[in-house]
């Protein structure tokens, strides 16, 4: 079928999207009423990144960093404030007109809460057929075998196929949201948090099937999660993200092993671990929690880093490149040793 | 068997026998309530058929007569009015009046709101300021009191009527609308469909109408009983539907002087009246509890 | 707090603003106002003058700022029917209403407010089940039904109390407590919805675990939360309340609001009519207001300002 890209149009290591100085600001009230003054929150700060086919890109961070915000500029869900993202040199806007419409065949989205995101009305099947009629893919028999496939591939029993929503369990659900994110055949797929609601067990499943899936069909993708130790098994490049920029990026085996930003050592020293007899020294940040609404001066983590000095206060960091491929953001990075 | 040692609440406990268990799915008050609407519904359909007499058919020798088990004959069953005219008849007409205002109405007031709600909670903005402002607007004030001033201002034909009707309740319904959408468009199954590209006709007429459809339907057992009520009560102030067409409030209305005299005039419209009301809240109520704790 | 009680006057004067502008739309749209505020027999110079002064020959928005000016200056027409001032005729009016409406809401809430919590208290019991269908009973029975029962009972058949008029505290009895029947009713009905979601709480469940009577777990608990939404619900009733004393005082012969404006539409007295529009909407928006202040004692989450919690 023409209808769908063929494998030579994704090739292992292509870089399929380019995102550029994003930045985003919301609009808040200060106070909920008319009268109330507004604020500007930052939810994105200056960020770029690439994504290639066939490899992984992981986000971290806490609650409120930026991450979903980042993963919905990607798509164009959300316009942005400014900077541009180039897909296969197509610019990708927040304006939903015909090319982006036509974008969505190449890039979709798998989200934290399946059971929200599918129509409860709707047996799965159904669900899964959407994208199809929506772009009228082929005619019915053959959009109906499409789906079929599709659901057999993420390895949803053919029992369950029309069965609603709320009938299935967690991980049956985001199966189902996986297969209706891939029915098209993107090359891009961002993940956000697609894991976080499921039980632990389920949660290596699914993660396994991704791998598969993006093995299969070439698949770019942007995985966003708080929870280091998937984003170490999945991901080939880790971005850390604090107050809406990335602070660090690297490769995650070599970037949990040893950090290099003062952030990225906290976070991976509050990984708890199971091993008898080592010594782990947790390190706790103090001062107060990160708000993107009042953003802090300089560097936006000088408030509760052990190593800050005056010039963190008064110069914001860039992210300069290190030996092995390592990016940091900091102003002691020269400082630092990287512990092999 | 073993014996049931435990007494369970009378909602809990299980039904021996099948006719036990069709009561609990199908309650008695809500079976009878069914009944008395289809019935409203067969009466208002096929009035002209059913009629004995024309509506305003008068035959003064035979005037206020009791109906036919308080001394009257089989000739006029409930009676006849200051005119000679047959109450049975004429409430059948009123029956059909009465409804036919209440479907229209009760129709427009739902389309309006469900409009309104949707494009408020799509557009957010100055759209959906405006309906906000709109609906504010409408709930501060009793829909009576702006019912009269209307008619005040720009007398009394049947489409101004209805179309007056047609604004009673339409603020319950758009508040519904606008809020339901928002909770699907922010995080929900909308903001999906959306996100694969549906346009929004789609998004709107195949998930989230079906989607809000059965609280709308609970919503407009709430207004259609409303509309009845204005309507009769506009009516009995005479205010409403003018003779010499017949409405179940014009006809106690002109029942009232009769009050001590000639009961009946104004016992069958009211009785009517209360019954059909009453039987769509009854209805309405028990659509609620099903709706509400289902898988939905 | 003072942010959300000024958003909420902000609010309600728009509202207000809107009423006064919808009067003036359909006051235009219904022909040519000088005819219909004078009668039509006035020799044409008065008309004439009367033009002149409401600025009806100017353009229409120089006319809807005079007509606010107008209002502002207390200027609201004449009656049809005898030429008294509107605005007159309409205050005159107002003790009459009020001394049928004040009781009926106090009424209302002193009936409804305890068969409401009485029947969440016996939840799904034949008593629940009783009172919840005597409330929807009394909801759905038009006002102009119930009113002309209690007439059969009590006047006609047991010949206690009149048929109607005006004077005496017999005279007044039949319309209060027609009045405060229907609004009874469904203030029963919601407290009962209330304080069933509100004894659904994990809150309750804690406090009887701690040992607190089940009296003092319904009136320093239960109660004080559910009244929260309940209040809300008073602010409908005072509409309630006007748009039923239109029907009670016209079946009694009660000489107030209600039953002038009746006369008033009849007749097409349309100043008398315009006038009692926004005296009814100066009362919703001085009930709202006491409500929202009663929200704002009754919820302390509106107290700090956090009204994203409002229940």
């Amino acid at each position: 079928m023409s209808f769908f890209p063929t494998q030579a149009d994704a090739k292992e290591g292509h870089r399929l999207l380019q995102a550029r100085s994003l930045v985003r600001h919301f609009k808040v009230r200060a106070q909920r009423t008319l009268l109330g003054g507004s604020a500007t929150l930052t939810a994105v700060n200056d960020v770029s990144f690439d994504i290639h086919a066939g490899r992984t890109l992981g986000l971290v961070g806490e609650s409120g960093c930026g991450k979903s915000t980042t993963a919905r500029l990607t798509l164009g869900l959300t316009p942005v404030t400014s900077g541009d993202i180039l897909f296969d040199g197509m610019a990708v806007t927040g304006r939903r007109n015909a090319q982006w419409r036509e974008l969505r065949r190449h890039m979709q989205m798998v989200y934290q809460d399946p059971l929200g995101v599918l129509d409860k009305r709707l047996p799965v099947l159904n669900q899964v057929l959407e994208p199809l009629d929506i772009f009228a893919a082929g005619d019915r028999r053959e959009r109906h075998e499409q789906a079929c496939a599709m659901l057999s591939r993420v390895g949803l029993n053919q029992a369950l196929w029309h069965r609603y929503p709320h009938e299935l369990s967690g991980g049956q659900r985001q199966r189902v949201v996986l297969a209706r994110a891939l029915i098209l055949r993107p090359r891009l797929l961002v993940c956000d948090e697609p894991i976080s609601a499921l039980d632990v067990s389920i949660q290596a499943q699914v993660i396994n099937l991704l791998q598969d899936l993006q093995q299969e069909h070439r698949l770019g993708m942007l995985f966003i999660s708080h929870d280091l130790k998937v984003v170490r098994q999945i991901c080939d490049e880790v971005a850390v993200m604090y107050l809406g920029r990335i602070v660090e990026q690297g490769k995650p085996q070599d970037l949990f092993a040893s950090p290099a930003h003062p952030y990225t050592q906290a976070l991976v020293s509050a990984i708890p671990t199971v091993q008898r007899g080592r010594n782990h020294q947790r390190i706790l940040l103090e001062g107060d929690p990160p708000n993107p609404i009042n953003l802090p001066s300089g560097c936006a983590f000088h408030p509760r880093c052990p190593m800050a000095t005056a010039a963190c206060r008064e110069l914001t960091p860039a992210l300069q490149d290190l030996p092995g491929g390592r990016k940091v953001a900091c102003l002691n990075s020269g400082t630092i040793s990287l512990k092999s | 068997m073993t014996q049931h040692t435990a007494h369970l609440p009378s909602q809990f406990a299980r039904s021996r026998s099948n006719l036990g268990a069709f009561f609990k799915a199908w309650p008695p008050l809500v079976l009878v309530s069914i009944a008395w609407l289809i019935t409203m519904l067969f009466i208002a359909l096929l009035a002209h058929w059913l009629m004995p007499y024309g509506f305003s058919e008068i035959d003064l020798p035979a005037r206020l007569q009791p109906p036919v088990l308080f001394g009257g004959t089989w000739t006029h069953v409930l009676g006849t009015d200051e005119l000679g005219r047959d109450v049975l008849s004429r409430t059948f007409s009123a029956i059909q009046i009465s409804l036919l205002i209440a479907f229209a109405s009760t129709a427009i007031s739902t389309l309006l709101g469900v409009l309104l709600g949707i494009l408020a909670a799509h557009f957010r903005g100055w759209v959906e300021n405006v309906v906000l402002v709109l609906i504010d607007f409408q709930a501060s004030m009793p829909f009576m009191i702006i019912a009269l001033a209307v008619l005040a201002f720009f007398g009394n034909s049947l489409t101004l009527f209805i179309c007056l009707m047609g604004f009673y309740g339409w603020e319950r319904a758009a508040r519904i609308a606008r809020s339901l959408t928002i909770a699907a468009n922010e995080q929900g199954y909308a903001a999906a469909a959306h996100d694969l590209g549906a346009s929004a006709g789609r998004v709107y007429g195949r998930h989230v109408l079906p989607n809000i459809a059965s609280t709308i339907i609970v919503n407009i057992t709430v207004t259609f009983p409303g509309v009845v009520l204005l309507e009769s009560g506009l009516s009995f102030l005479g205010l409403g539907i003018q003779p010499p067409m017949a409405s179940l409030g014009n006809m106690v209305g002109y029942g009232r002087e009769y009050l001590q005299s000639a009961p009946w005039l104004l016992l069958t419209p009211s009785l009517v009246i209360v019954m059909t009301t009453f039987s769509i809240s009854a209805v309405g109520d028990w659509l609620r509890d099903r709706l509400d704790p289902s898988a939905n | 707090m003072i942010h959300y009680l000024s958003e909420r006057l902000f609010r309600l004067l728009l509202t207000l603003l809107l009423v006064l502008s919808f009067a003036f739309i359909i006051l235009r749209l219904s022909g040519d106002p000088a005819l219909i505020i004078m009668s039509p027999d006035a020799p044409p110079e008065a008309i004439e003058a009367f033009r002149k002064s409401w600025g009806l020959d100017a353009p229409i928005w120089q006319q809807y700022v005079g007509y606010f000016l107008n209002l502002l200056q207390g200027n609201f027409g004449v009656s049809m029917k005898d030429g008294a001032p509107a605005m007159q005729m309409v205050l005159e009016r107002v003790p009459a209403t009020l001394a049928i409406t004040v009781p009926a809401l106090i009424l209302q809430l002193l009936i409804g407010v305890p068969a409401g919590v009485y029947a969440a208290l016996h939840h799904n019991s034949r008593l629940d089940r009783l009172l919840m269908g005597f409330a929807i009973a009394g909801h759905t029975c038009p006002s102009f039904v119930l009113a002309l029962l209690l007439v059969l009972i009590f006047s006609v058949t047991l010949g206690w109390l009149p048929t109607g008029g005006y004077g005496t505290f017999e005279h007044a009895l039949l319309p209060i407590l027609t009045l405060s029947l229907s609004g009874a009713a469904v203030l029963a009905r919601f407290t009962r919805s209330a304080m069933v979601e509100v004894m659904g709480q994990p809150y309750i469940r804690t406090a009887l675990a701690k040992g607190l009577s089940w009296r003092q777990v319904v009136f320093q608990h239960a109660l004080p939360n559910a009244a929260i939404p309940t209040v809300t619900l008073i602010g409908m009733m005072v509409g309630g309340l006007i748009a039923g004393a239109v029907v009670v005082e016209t079946v009694f012969s009660w000489p107030g609001e209600g039953r002038l404006l009746v006369t008033a539409v009849a007749s097409r007295d349309l100043s008398v009519v315009q006038a009692i529009l926004l005296v009814v909407a100066a009362c919703m928006v001085i009930a709202n207001l006491i409500v929202d202040a009663l929200y704002v004692i009754l919820d302390p989450r509106l107290r700090t300002g956090n009204t994203r919690a409002k229940a």
